[in-house]
């Protein structure tokens, strides 16, 4: 007998609470009780999907059943809303290009390192990573640089997209026309990513609150993670930054939306006031009194 | 007991169930007292009953005296079921009743003596085979037959020379015929007497001696079998086939080539069709197809080309049929070539691929004419061939065909270009980048494989960013073995792709890329979830850092499962030093018995003592399984000790097979 679930199906407190809590120990994502009808409303579609009765059941599948890592998986592209464009933030990319990409440059140059490794952190479907390609593009001093920018997302489903690199309308919201014209082209469904913007960014899966796979990506010198941690409770906040604190260069940058701070979150970074922003900054070990 | 009235009208119920029971609740008595009990169960008309009355005797641990008056049941000639079951005891007992059968050998009942006979070969020990040699001259042709027949189910070796003798001698049929199976099984190649061989002329024994040959007879036997070829009976024929073949394998190069030679000289001559008439790839005799496939080959007569089409067209024969066809040479091919226009698509495609496999020159304008085909399997054929050819003018017409074919069709496509891009690059580069473009992933990653022929990181590092998995893991896999150190990088971020088959091929390729800087990821990638890509991962950390690897492979074990254990202990074995064997030694405890056998295999390579320390707990393992590697490991082993170890454990062995092994490996040692 197939069951076939009523619109509405709804969630009891117990059930949000175990589901939630489920969520949250999964990725950090924290749904505080306000949220309760979002997530009854997100999630009504997997409990038909999985022929389940109710929450209950469904908590019970998160919890037990072997197929539950996948089902963490699918539901995080159910969860996570994804929406943004290219040159998002745009006084802040300023800041970026500006001043803290030569000040990087400087000190790298200085040491005889010509390399440059940035982390778009929950990059859904690509602008942001493939904007910062573009902007270092201009940037004539990088020339002969090696390059790296790697941007991750916990929802599978927004790597495809980002990997394909062919974006609509609502993508250019405030691209300029010198951009589109030189770095997209039209194709079926839009406009795409030129190849020499799409190999300077390599996409990967990751969930920020898996330490392992997050040490595996190596030392970065700048990490944007912009309007991702605002769905972080306080101790998953601490968590994820001071993760980044461990993944960035000494000196390294961390870019975060401009809603966010890390007021009571940690002392770990420093902020520096820049002409266009402020950016946090992990202080060199040096003007730490670090050891060697 | 209490009350052996009360037993004795017990057994005579009409319950079957009663009976049964009554038995068993003897079971622990003294023999003294049940044993009339027991016996008279022994002939009980249920099997059940008679069984657990069997089982009751041999439980008790009977004295010779109890043993005597069991087999005193033997000369029961009304009740053939009182005969079995004390037939049935004495087996089960053993050595125990040795000295009591081997005087009933001598008994003056020839019905008695033969159940005397068939008890030690049901035993099995090589204790009983003087007194079955001697046996082979008894006047009864039932005992002498049977004693020919157990010497064969001991199988000792030793027995050979009077048997061959005692076939001379004893002229009744029905011993000859078990004492030429009982040969057979013994199986050891040596000149056969010319007097038995004789009797191949005798049309009744001459498969039997033919299939006898087979499995003793060595290279000396070859003239008679050679003249089988042609015997009357198929059956016949059929045996002198597979014997010539199974002495063709076993012996040594020069008499190899002495027995091709004579079987080349019935090249042209009539045996050739009467030969290939016995090839049926369909019937049930694998051993027949197997031996009149190679030995046509042998032989060497173009016109078994053709007939050697169906074997190679049926899987478990194919590679026999690929050498034979390559044995008989161009002649066999132009047969081939003949025969093509006759023959349907299944042929014609088998044909274009041999022609390609065997590099056969003349056949290139048929494979050129073949791409054209209207059958998608002759094309797919002859695409595989051009490439095996490496006809590289036929580039544009393999490419023309990549629109319209499958996925099984473009693979052999993408095979072919990949051999012919080493003749002509431009055009495959062309084709390559083509597809790159494609909205199709499995285009993206046949574009993948062709760049990785041409060698073409720059590319590969595009496509290993691909929106689709198999695209960036083939790509992944591409730079592993192109080895293009640059791009290590981009190597370590797939470690964290969200497919596990893409991190598996990344901690492979990291490994292939021989730098030591791989190995901190590939250590994180030891904490993956997915236990294929933490076994690729410490595999390349094996590579990579071998001195580092023992002490990785020290923290893994102790939680690892299944898969990484195996790998674990793959590793460990390469190092084969003491500390890693050491290791291996651990895992002999684990509760997998698969584990616990590759461990023993191991150590029974590097450090037998290692199991030898062991062998106690080993070989009263819950799996039999272990209990039969520990024994097999253990008897390569020298020393008494060893030896000890499995005499002891063969009093507690209760699988029939384990037991049987052990039986014979002590044997071996003594």
């Amino acid at each position: 007998m197939t069951l076939s679930l009523e619109p509405g199906q709804p969630m009891a407190d117990d059930e949000f609470r175990n589901i939630r809590d489920s969520i949250y120990s999964h990725c950090g994502i924290y749904f505080d009780d306000d949220s309760k009808y979002l997530l009854e409303k997100r999630l009504a579609r997997r409990l038909s999907a999985l022929n389940l009765n109710n929450y209950r059941e469904y908590y019970h599948f998160l919890k037990y059943d072997r197929n539950k890592d996948q089902e963490m998986m699918d539901i995080m592209d159910v969860l996570t809303t994804n929406e943004t464009y290219f040159f998002r933030e745009s006084f802040q990319l300023a800041a970026f290009t500006d001043e803290i990409i030569p000040e990087l440059m400087s000190v790298k140059s200085g040491r005889g390192d010509r390399t440059l490794r940035i982390w778009s952190a929950g990059c859904s479907t690509g602008e942001e990573p493939y904007t910062i390609a573009m902007l270092l593009k201009d940037i004539p001093g990088l020339r002969g640089w090696k390059i790296e920018i790697i941007g991750t997302d916990i929802s599978q489903r927004v790597l495809q997209h980002a990997r394909r690199g062919v974006y609509t309308k609502a993508s250019f919201r405030v691209t300029e026309d010198s951009y589109i014209k030189r770095f997209f082209y039209e194709c079926d469904g839009g406009l795409k990513v030129t190849d020499d913007i799409r190999e300077m960014v390599t996409i990967s899966h990751l969930n920020l609150f898996d330490k392992t796979r997050m040490m595996m990506l190596g030392k970065m010198d700048l990490i944007f993670c912009r309007n991702v941690i605002i769905y972080f409770d306080l101790a998953a906040k601490k968590r994820v930054v001071e993760d980044f604190h461990r993944s960035l260069n000494d000196g390294g940058f961390l870019l975060l939306g401009h809603s966010e701070s890390l007021m009571n979150v940690t002392t770990l970074f420093t902020l520096r006031h820049f002409k266009n922003d402020m950016i946090y900054q992990k202080p060199e070990r040096a003007a730490l009194g670090g050891g060697p | 007991m209490d009350n052996p009235e009360k037993v004795r009208n017990a057994l005579k119920s009409p319950d079957e169930e009663l009976r049964r029971s009554v038995i068993d609740s003897l079971r622990g008595q003294d023999l003294g007292d049940v044993c009339e009990f027991i016996f008279t169960a022994m002939g009980d008309d249920s099997w059940r009953v008679r069984k657990e009355a069997v089982n009751v005797f041999v439980a008790a641990g009977p004295s010779g005296d109890f043993i005597t008056a069991l087999l005193e049941l033997l000369r029961d000639e009304d009740n053939a079921g009182l005969r079995n079951s004390a037939a049935e005891a004495v087996i089960m007992l053993g050595m125990q009743a040795s000295r009591q059968l081997k005087a009933l050998a001598g008994d003056t009942d020839p019905g008695v003596r033969k159940f005397a006979l068939d008890m030690m070969g049901g035993i099995g020990n090589a204790e009983f085979v003087p007194v079955l040699l001697a046996a082979l001259h008894d006047p009864d042709v039932n005992v002498s037959a049977a004693a020919a027949e157990h010497l064969g189910t001991i199988g000792d070796t030793g027995a050979v020379p009077e048997l061959l003798a005692a076939i001379v001698t004893h002229e009744e049929v029905f011993f000859r015929f078990s004492a030429l199976s009982a040969l057979g099984k013994l199986g050891i190649p040596a000149p056969v007497p010319e007097e038995i061989k004789q009797l191949v002329g005798q049309e009744i024994f001459s498969k039997v001696i033919y299939d006898c040959l087979g499995s003793i007879g060595d290279h000396t036997a070859a003239p008679i079998l050679l003249e089988g070829f042609l015997a009357g009976r198929k059956s016949a024929r059929c045996a002198a086939v597979k014997a010539f073949n199974r002495i063709l394998q076993r012996c040594a190069p020069p008499e190899r080539r002495e027995l091709s030679d004579s079987l080349r000289r019935l090249s042209g001559s009539e045996v050739v069709p009467a030969f290939i008439a016995l090839l049926d790839v369909e019937g049930k005799d694998n051993a027949l197809a197997e031996a009149v496939t190679n030995l046509l080959g042998v032989i060497g007569d173009a016109r078994a080309a053709v007939p050697l089409l169906a074997p190679y067209l049926t899987e478990r024969l194919s590679s026999l049929a690929l050498n034979a066809l390559a044995a008989i040479g161009p002649a066999g091919m132009d047969a081939l070539r003949g025969f093509y226009p006759h023959a349907d698509e299944k042929l014609c495609g088998a044909m274009c691929t041999l022609f390609g496999e065997l590099g056969y020159q003349a056949g290139d304008g048929l494979i050129r004419e073949a791409l054209h085909d209207p059958s998608p399997l002759v094309r797919r054929a002859a695409v595989k061939a051009a490439g095996q050819r490496g006809l590289s003018d036929c580039i544009p017409e393999i490419i023309g065909l990549l629109g319209e074919a499958d996925s099984e069709f473009r693979g052999a496509i993408i095979s072919s270009l990949q051999i012919l891009a080493r003749k002509d690059s431009v055009p495959v580069r062309a084709v390559a980048c083509r597809l790159a473009d494609s909205e199709q992933p499995q285009h993206r990653r046949d574009s993948a494989l062709l760049f990785a022929t041409l060698s073409d990181g720059g590319y590969l590092s595009r496509l290993v960013k691909d929106e689709d998995p198999s695209v960036r893991q083939a790509s992944v896999a591409a730079i592993g073995k192109l080895q293009i150190s640059s791009l290590q990088g981009i190597l370590q971020i797939a470690l964290v792709d969200e497919t596990p088959d893409v991190r598996m091929v990344a901690a492979e390729a990291l490994g292939e890329l021989g730098n030591a800087e791989a190995v901190a990821p590939l250590m994180l990638a030891l904490r993956d979830d997915d236990s294929r890509v933490q076994c690729a991962a410490l595999k390349s950390i094996a590579r990579l850092a071998p001195e580092e690897v023992l002490k990785v492979v020290r923290t893994l074990l102790p939680t690892a499962r299944g898969l990484l254990t195996i790998t674990c202990l793959e590793v460990l074995a390469s190092l084969g030093n003491d500390a890693a064997l050491g290791l291996v030694e651990t895992v002999l405890t684990n509760g997998d018995e698969e584990l616990v056998k590759l461990a023993l295999n191991i150590l029974s390579r590097h450090d037998g003592e290692r199991i030898v320390r062991n062998a106690e707990r080993l070989l009263a393992h819950p799996y039999a399984g272990i209990r039969y590697d520990t024994a097999v490991a253990l008897a390569a082993l020298p020393g008494q000790k060893t030896r000890a170890a499995l005499k002891a454990a063969l009093k507690k062995e209760e699988n029939n097979l384990v037991r049987d092994l052990m039986k014979r490996l002590v044997k071996g040692f003594a």
